[in-house]
C-alpha cells in the first residue's frame, strides 16, 4: 500500500527536518510502517566524537560554546537519520542545561553526547545518565548539594518538569529527594561527577509513602518501577512527545494508549516513537496545521534544503535572537512552542537573518538564490520555493511571490535586488515556519 | 527580552477563533482581519489622551530575592539565617525603619530618596506550590479563579474604548502571557531593530507591498498559518509607524538597552499606555552573591536609562512595577543560595508615587508550614491599584474579584496631554528635489488664501507630493519668503507639535519681500508650523529639499568661494534672462558625482521688484523663487539646486536689470559617504543682549558652535540663521572656519537700517568654533543654530 505524498511530507517535517521532493517520492510508494522503520533505523547514524573546534584550547570558552552550537546546526543540517537529530532535540529542551549558569562548554558537550547516544534508546537509562552529568549538577544546584543543607532545585524540577508533572507529587517527596540527592556531586579536581558518602544524607526519608533510606538513583528506578509513578511517569512523557511531534494539548485517548506502548515497553523510546507516527491522529488536519517550527527547526530546515551551513547562515546567533539559543535555555523547562515563536519582533529578526545570509554570501556568489534571476519567471518561482524545501505552495504564498516578482523584474536597474528580496520574501512564507 | 515562561497557546487559540469571527461578521471575505484584533494595520497611531498614566512591567523571572534587595538590616535572624549571603548594614544603602536596599541599587535609593519609590513587602498568594511555572502564571494571569488562557494586561488591553494599537507593546522577541488577552495581545518590538517596514527605499516599498499581498486572504494553512502572517503585517506596521526608535544607538547591555528601547516606544508619542520588559536569571540557588549583585546592577542601570530618556511629560505620567514570581527562602543553603520562596519585595516607582514602605515585612519566626515566609499582601492588590490609578480601569472586572487597593499613589496623575517631547536630532543625507511649491497664501495653497496674522501658529503639511515622500523624512529644507508684511518683525517655523523655539527664521520690515533658505525638521503628522511675530504677512514656501534616513547625498562643505560677480565683469541680468554658472571641477567640487550645490546669491543694484529662480541648467523654468526683491534693495539668500546638464546651474531673472553675486559654499555628494546632516529643534546660540552690543567695522568675532545644544564635538559643519539688524553702514558679514584666512565670498550683504537674514552652512574651525567678520559700520547679528552635520 502506498502513502500519499503529502502524509510523507508531513512525517518528513515532524521526524526531521523535512524532505526534498525527491525524497518523498522515494518513499510515497512504501507503506507507512516501512517508512516508519525507515525513519527508525539509526544503524548508520554516525557517531560523532568531539567536535575539534569545542576541544580546541586555544580558543576562550565562549568561542567553544557558540562552535559547539553550529556544530550541533550542521550535524542536524547534513544527518543521514533526522530522527536522531529531532529526538536529541526533544531531550535537549527536556533534562536541560543552560551555558549562562554553567559556563563551560565542556560540560554541555558531554550532556549532549549523552542525549546522543540514549535519545533512541531507553528512557530510564538516559535519565539516570544525564542526572549525574556534571551540566545536570551544576545547573541544578546539585554540584555541592550536602546532608547539612540538602539543595531544592534539583530535587524539585526533576520531579515536576523531568519526570511526573506539578499537582503529581507533595513538597515531602521535594524534600525527601533532596535529600537523597545529597553527596551526589561533582569533584571539581577530575571534572566529573561524584559520590561523596560524607555529605550523603543515610536517614530515613518518605517518598511516596514508603520510609527508607533512599538514594538518588534508587529514587529514580522507584519512578520507573513502581506501578503507580511509573504510569504518571509514561502519561507525563508521552504527552509531551505528541506535543512535541504532532500539536499541544494531546487527545486524552492518544496519551493513554502511548503511555500504555511506553509501559508495555519497559520505556524505550522506539516503539512509543512508531506508535506514534502511526497513529491516524498523527495525520489528521488538527495536527498537520498543529505545530508551529521553533526557531532552531525553522534555520535547520533551511540549512538542509538549501545546502546552507553555519559558516554562511549564523545559526548561533539568529536562533538566539530568535528567542531559542541552543545550549541555553531560558529556564530550567526549555522553550514554549507554537505562539511563542509568532510575534512582529521574531518577523524583524528573520527579516534580518535573510538579509544576512543574502549579503555575506553573496559576496562570493554563493547565496542559494544566485542562479534564480536567470530563469523565467514561473521557473524561478517553482525552483526557489523547491529549494528551501516548500514542496506543496499554498496559492497565496505563490501569488504573492508572484506579484512582486513581476513588478520586480519590471523597474529598470534593479536586477540586483533580487536574489536578496526573493530570499527576505522566501523566508518569511508561512510555509517555513509551521512544522 | 522575556524568558519563555508560559504557554500561550490557549490565549491564542481563544484569541484567533474570535477574530476569524469578527473577520467574517465584519467584512465578509478578503480582508484579514489581525491577530491582534485587527487594528494595527488599520488604525494610525495617536498619542495618549488627556490624564492618561503610562506603566512599564519589568519582571524579574526566576524568583526575585526580596530579602536581599531590600534588607532587614535591624534583624539579627536576618544575619544568623542568612549568615554570609546577608547584606551587611554598613553596605546596605539605608532608607529607615531597620531597611537597607542593595548596595547595587543606588539608583533606586536616588528615587527613593526622592519620594519615587514604594516598597511593598510580604507580597505573594496564599497556597503558593513553589513551582517557577505555576507561580509565574499565577502573577501573570492574576485571575481570581485558576485558568491560563489570558494574562491581566491582555484583559486590560481587550477592553480599552480607544483602541490604539500601540497601546501595549512588548520589549523583546515574544510575548508574554501577562500581555496577551482574550481577543488581542501586545505588540512586540524586537530590540535588534526593525527589519520590516522602516525603509522608505523604493525597492524595499516594493517588497513590503509585495509580503503585504501574503496577508490579503486567509492562508489555508490553519490558525498558525494566520498568525505567522498577520504578524509580518505587523511588523512592517510598526516598522513604519516607530523607525525612529532605532535612529540613535542604544546601549548593548540588555537590560539597559530594552529599558531605553522602552522610554523610546513612550516617546514616541503614539499612544504607548504599557510596555513590557523582562530580565531573567533571579533563580539563584547557589553562588548567589556574585550573580544577584550584577543584576540587581543591572536593573538599576536599566532604571538610570529609562529616566534619562524618558521626557518629563512622559516621566510625569509613568509607573514602573517591577515583580517577580515569588520571593526565596528564609535561610541561605549549603550551595551559598536560597530556595523558592514565597512572600516577596514588590517595587512600584515613578514620580505620581508617595515613596516610602507599604504592607508588612514577613515576619522570620512565623514561618508556613514548608518553613517559608507568611504573605501579608495579596499581590493582587498592588494590580487592582495600577489598574485603577495609572490605567483608569475597573480592577474587578479584569481581577474577577474585589481585592484591596493600597494608597500607593500621592495623587492624580497630572492633568491633559503631555507636551510632546523635542523629536531626537535624526541623521539624513539630503535629497535635492525640484522646488515645490508647498504654500503660497497669496493663491490660497496649502493654507486658506489669507495673510498669516501675528501670533497665530499655522501648519503646514510638507510631505507626500511633488518629489518628497510620506514618510521617513527628517527634515526639510525649503525657501521660505515673506512679502506685504504690514509691520516690522520676523517668521518662526519650527517642527509641529514642539514648543514655539525663541528662534526666528526670517526678519523684516513693513513692506519689505524677504526670502530665506529654511531647514527644519518635519514635526507631527508631516507638518511644520509657522508664525508671524507682528501685523501680518503674506508667505511663500518651496521645497528645495529633504534629508531622509534611507539615503542620499551628504554635504562637503567648502571654504565659501566666489564664482560670479557681474559687476565685475558682464554687467547686471536682464529681465527674463538667464545666466548659467558651471559649478563642477572647480573651487574643489569633483566633475562627478555631485548632486547639488549649496550657493549663497545675493542681488543687488536691481532697477526694479522682481525674483531670481535658480534651477538645474538644462530644466524647464519652475513656478518657485529661490530671492525675491524690490528696487534698490541688496538681499542676499542661500540657495540649495540640483546640478543641471554639464555641471552647470541656470539663474533667471524675472524683471529689471539686477546684479547677481554667486558663492559656492558646499557641494551634495551622491556616494552619501560624507558627513549626515542632523535637523534640530532651532536655538538661539547668539543673541546681541549676550554679545555686549554691536560689532565693529572690520572686525571679527568668535563664536562656538560644537558642545552645545545637542551639537556633538565632531561636527563638521554647522547650520545657522544669521541676521543683522540695525546696522549702521552698507557692509557685508563673512563666515568661515576659526584658524583659516578670511575668504572673499560675502555671506550676507546689507544696508543701513535693515533688517536681513541668511541660512549660513558654516564650517567648522579650530576649537570647535566659526568667525564671523563684519566689513562696515556696526551692526547687532543674531544667530539661530538649526543643524549640522557630523
Amino acid at each position: 500500500m502506498t502513502t500519499s505524498s503529502t502524509d510523507v511530507a508531513h512525517l518528513l517535517r515532524r521526524a526531521g527536518f523535512g524532505g526534498t521532493k525527491a525524497e518523498i517520492d522515494g518513499l510515497a510508494p512504501l507503506d507507512l510502517a516501512q517508512i516508519v522503520d525507515q525513519l527508525l533505523d539509526d544503524s548508520h547514524a554516525p557517531r560523532p566524537e568531539k567536535p575539534a573546534a569545542v576541544a580546541a584550547p586555544d580558543k576562550a570558552d565562549w568561542e567553544q560554546y557558540v562552535a559547539l552550537g553550529n556544530w550541533w546546526f550542521d550535524q542536524m543540517a547534513t544527518a543521514p537519520v533526522p530522527l536522531l537529530e529531532k529526538v536529541t532535540l526533544f531531550w535537549h529542551g527536556h533534562l536541560t542545561s543552560a551555558y549562562e549558569k554553567v559556563g563551560y562548554t565542556d560540560y554541555l558537550w558531554r550532556l549532549h553526547a549523552t542525549q546522543r547516544a540514549h535519545a533512541l534508546g531507553n528512557i530510564r537509562t538516559l535519565v539516570q545518565k544525564c542526572v549525574v552529568e556534571p551540566a545536570m549538577l551544576v545547573y541544578l544546584d546539585n554540584a555541592n548539594s550536602v546532608k547539612a543543607a540538602p539543595n531544592q532545585n534539583f530535587a524539585r524540577e526533576m520531579l515536576e518538569l523531568f519526570l511526573l508533572g506539578v499537582g503529581n507529587y507533595g513538597e515531602t517527596e521535594v524534600e525527601s529527594c533532596a535529600r537523597a540527592w545529597s553527596g551526589h556531586n561533582v569533584n571539581w579536581a577530575t571534572e566529573q561527577y561524584k559520590f561523596n558518602p560524607d555529605q550523603h544524607d543515610m536517614g530515613s526519608k518518605p517518598f511516596f509513602g514508603v520510609t527508607r533510606n533512599w538514594d538518588g538513583p534508587q529514587i529514580i528506578d522507584f519512578l520507573f518501577d513502581d506501578p503507580t509513578q511509573r504510569l504518571h511517569v509514561a502519561r507525563f512523557l508521552s504527552a509531551k512527545l505528541w506535543s512535541f511531534f504532532a500539536h499541544p494539548n494531546p487527545p486524552a485517548g492518544v496519551v493513554t494508549d502511548l503511555a500504555n506502548v511506553m509501559y508495555a515497553g519497559n520505556f524505550e523510546m522506539k516503539p512509543v516513537l512508531r506508535a506514534l507516527f502511526l497513529r491516524p491522529e498523527f495525520y489528521d488536519q488538527t495536527a498537520k496545521h498543529g505545530l508551529v517550527r521553533s526557531p532552531v527547526e525553522y534555520l535547520v530546515s533551511i540549512m538542509r534544503a538549501s545546502g546552507l551551513r553555519s559558516v554562511d547562515a549564523e545559526p548561533m546567533q539568529f536562533s538566539a535572537g530568535l528567542g531559542q539559543g541552543p545550549f541555553n535555555p531560558p529556564n530550567v523547562s526549555g522553550w514554549r512552542q507554537n505562539k511563542y515563536w509568532i510575534t512582529s519582533g521574531t518577523a524583524d529578526v528573520k527579516s534580518l537573518w535573510a538579509s544576512r545570509i543574502n549579503w555575506v554570501a553573496s559576496a562570493q556568489n554563493r547565496d542559494i538564490f544566485r542562479d534564480i534571476p536567470a530563469l523565467p519567471l514561473t521557473l524561478a518561482i517553482d525552483t526557489a520555493l523547491a529549494r528551501v524545501g516548500i514542496t506543496e505552495p499554498s496559492p497565496q504564498s505563490k501569488n504573492a511571490l508572484t506579484q512582486w516578482l513581476i513588478e520586480q523584474r519590471a523597474a529598470p536597474n534593479e536586477g540586483w535586488f533580487e536574489r536578496l528580496g526573493l530570499t527576505i520574501f522566501v523566508m518569511l512564507l508561512p510555509e517555513l515556519q509551521l512544522a | 527580552m522575556l524568558p519563555s515562561d508560559i504557554e500561550t497557546d490557549d490565549a491564542y487559540r481563544l484569541l484567533s477563533r474570535r477574530h476569524f469571527l469578527q473577520a467574517m461578521g465584519a467584512t465578509g471575505a478578503g480582508v484579514m482581519l489581525g491577530a491582534y484584533g485587527g487594528e494595527l494595520s488599520a488604525h494610525a497611531a495617536a498619542p495618549v489622551g488627556a490624564g492618561d498614566g503610562i506603566l512599564i512591567v519589568v519582571l524579574l523571572a526566576g524568583g526575585n530575592d526580596g530579602m536581599n534587595t531590600v534588607a532587614p538590616t535591624n534583624n539579627s535572624r536576618y544575619y544568623s539565617q542568612r549568615k554570609t549571603l546577608a547584606i551587611p548594614a554598613e553596605k546596605a544603602l539605608q532608607i529607615g525603619q531597620g531597611f537597607g536596599l542593595h548596595p547595587n541599587l543606588t539608583y533606586v535609593k536616588a528615587l527613593y530618596d526622592r519620594g519615587h519609590v514604594a516598597l511593598v513587602n510580604g507580597v505573594g498568594y496564599p497556597g503558593q506550590c513553589l513551582s517557577h511555572f505555576e507561580s509565574m502564571s499565577t502573577w501573570m494571569g492574576a485571575q481570581a479563579t485558576a485558568g491560563l488562557t489570558s494574562g491581566w494586561l491582555g484583559r486590560w488591553f481587550d477592553g480599552i474604548a480607544n483602541r490604539n494599537p500601540f497601546s501595549m507593546v512588548n520589549v523583546g522577541f515574544n510575548v508574554p502571557l501577562h500581555l496577551t488577552g482574550r481577543v488581542r495581545a501586545a505588540a512586540s518590538v524586537s530590540p535588534w531593530g526593525f527589519g520590516l517596514g522602516a525603509s522608505t527605499d523604493p525597492i524595499n516599498q516594493r517588497l513590503y507591498k509585495g509580503l503585504r499581498g501574503l496577508g490579503a486572504a486567509p492562508s489555508g494553512l490553519g490558525t498558525w498559518g494566520d498568525l505567522i502572517i498577520q504578524a509580518e503585517q505587523d511588523a512592517l506596521t510598526i516598522g513604519e509607524n516607530m523607525a525612529s526608535i532605532f535612529s540613535t544607538k542604544l546601549p548593548e547591555v540588555n537590560m539597559t538597552r530594552d529599558m531605553a528601547v522602552a522610554a523610546r516606544l513612550i516617546n514616541a508619542n503614539v499612544g504607548v499606555r504599557v510596555v513590557g520588559v523582562g530580565q531573567r536569571g533571579y533563580d539563584t540557588h547557589s553562588n548567589q552573591p556574585g550573580w544577584h549583585d550584577k543584576l540587581l546592577g543591572e536593573l538599576d542601570a536599566g532604571l538610570r536609562a529609562l529616566y534619562a530618556e524618558l521626557q518629563p511629560g512622559f516621566a510625569a505620567r509613568t509607573t514602573v512595577l517591577v515583580v517577580s514570581e515569588f520571593g526565596r527562602t528564609p535561610a541561605a543553603n549549603d550551595s551559598g543560595g536560597t530556595d523558592h520562596g514565597t512572600a516577596n519585595t514588590t517595587l512600584v516607582i515613578g514620580q505620581p508615587i508617595a515613596g516610602g514602605m507599604y504592607g508588612q515585612s514577613p515576619s522570620w519566626t512565623d514561618l508556613d508550614a514548608n518553613g517559608r515566609f507568611k504573605t501579608t499582601v495579596d499581590f493582587r492588590s498592588i494590580y487592582a491599584t495600577v489598574l485603577e490609578r495609572v490605567l483608569q480601569a475597573d480592577p474587578r472586572e479584569i481581577l474577577g474579584a474585589n481585592y484591596e487597593t493600597l494608597p500607593l499613589y500621592s495623587g492624580a496623575l497630572p492633568e491633559g496631554v503631555p507636551a510632546p517631547p523635542p523629536l531626537p536630532a535624526v541623521p539624513g543625507r539630503l535629497l535635492p528635489v525640484t522646488p515645490t511649491r508647498k504654500l503660497d497664501t497669496r493663491e490660497g495653497n496649502g493654507a486658506p488664501q489669507a495673510a498669516f496674522a501675528a501670533g497665530v501658529e499655522e501648519t503646514v503639511y510638507v510631505l507626500g507630493a511633488g518629489s518628497v515622500p510620506p514618510r521617513d523624512v527628517t527634515a526639510v529644507v525649503m525657501n521660505v519668503t515673506v512679502t506685504d508684511p504690514t509691520a516690522a518683525g520676523f517668521v518662526t517655523v519650527w517642527p509641529t507639535g514642539e514648543a514655539k523655539p525663541n528662534a526666528s527664521s526670517l526678519n523684516f520690515v513693513a513692506g519689505q519681500t524677504v526670502p530665506n533658505l529654511v531647514m527644519s525638521k518635519v514635526g507631527a503628522n508631516g507638518r511644520i508650523s509657522i508664525s508671524v511675530s507682528e501685523g501680518s504677512a503674506n508667505l511663500i514656501a518651496d521645497v528645495v529639499g529633504y534629508f531622509s534616513r534611507a539615503g542620499g547625498s551628504s554635504l562637503v562643505p567648502l571654504t565659501p568661494v566666489r564664482l560670479r560677480d557681474t559687476r565685475d565683469v558682464a554687467g547686471p541680468v536682464g529681465a527674463g534672462a538667464t545666466i548659467d554658472i558651471k559649478v563642477t571641477g572647480a573651487a574643489g567640487v569633483p566633475t562627478s558625482g555631485v548632486n547639488a550645490v549649496v550657493l549663497n546669491v545675493t542681488v543687488t543694484e536691481p532697477t526694479s521688484a522682481g525674483y531670481v529662480t535658480v534651477r538645474p541648467t538644462g530644466e524647464p523654468l519652475p513656478k518657485t523663487s529661490s530671492l525675491n526683491f524690490t528696487a534698490g534693495e541688496t538681499v542676499p539668500n542661500l540657495v540649495i539646486t540640483k546640478v543641471g546638464a554639464n555641471g552647470a546651474v541656470s539663474l533667471f531673472n524675472s524683471d529689471g536689470a539686477t546684479h547677481l553675486v554667486v558663492d559656492l559654499l558646499g557641494w551634495f555628494d551622491v556616494s552619501g559617504r560624507g558627513p549626515s546632516g542632523y535637523a534640530s529643534s532651532p536655538q538661539r546660540v547668539l543673541d546681541p543682549r549676550d554679545a555686549g552690543g554691536k560689532i565693529g567695522a572690520d572686525s571679527t568675532m568668535q563664536l562656538k558652535v560644537t558642545d552645545i545644544a545637542d551639537v556633538p564635538p565632531g561636527a563638521k559643519a554647522v547650520v545657522l540663521n544669521v541676521t543683522v539688524v540695525d546696522p549702521t553702514e552698507t557692509s557685508f558679514l563673512i563666515v568661515y572656519p576659526m584658524g583659516h584666512p578670511l575668504p572673499t565670498a560675502s555671506n550676507l550683504n546689507f544696508t543701513p537700517g535693515s533688517t536681513v537674514p541668511n541660512q549660513v552652512i558654516a564650517t567648522v574651525g579650530d576649537g570647535g568654533k566659526i568667525c564671523i567678520y563684519n566689513h562696515a559700520g556696526q551692526t547687532h547679528i543674531i544667530a539661530d543654530l538649526i543643524g549640522w552635520y557630523a
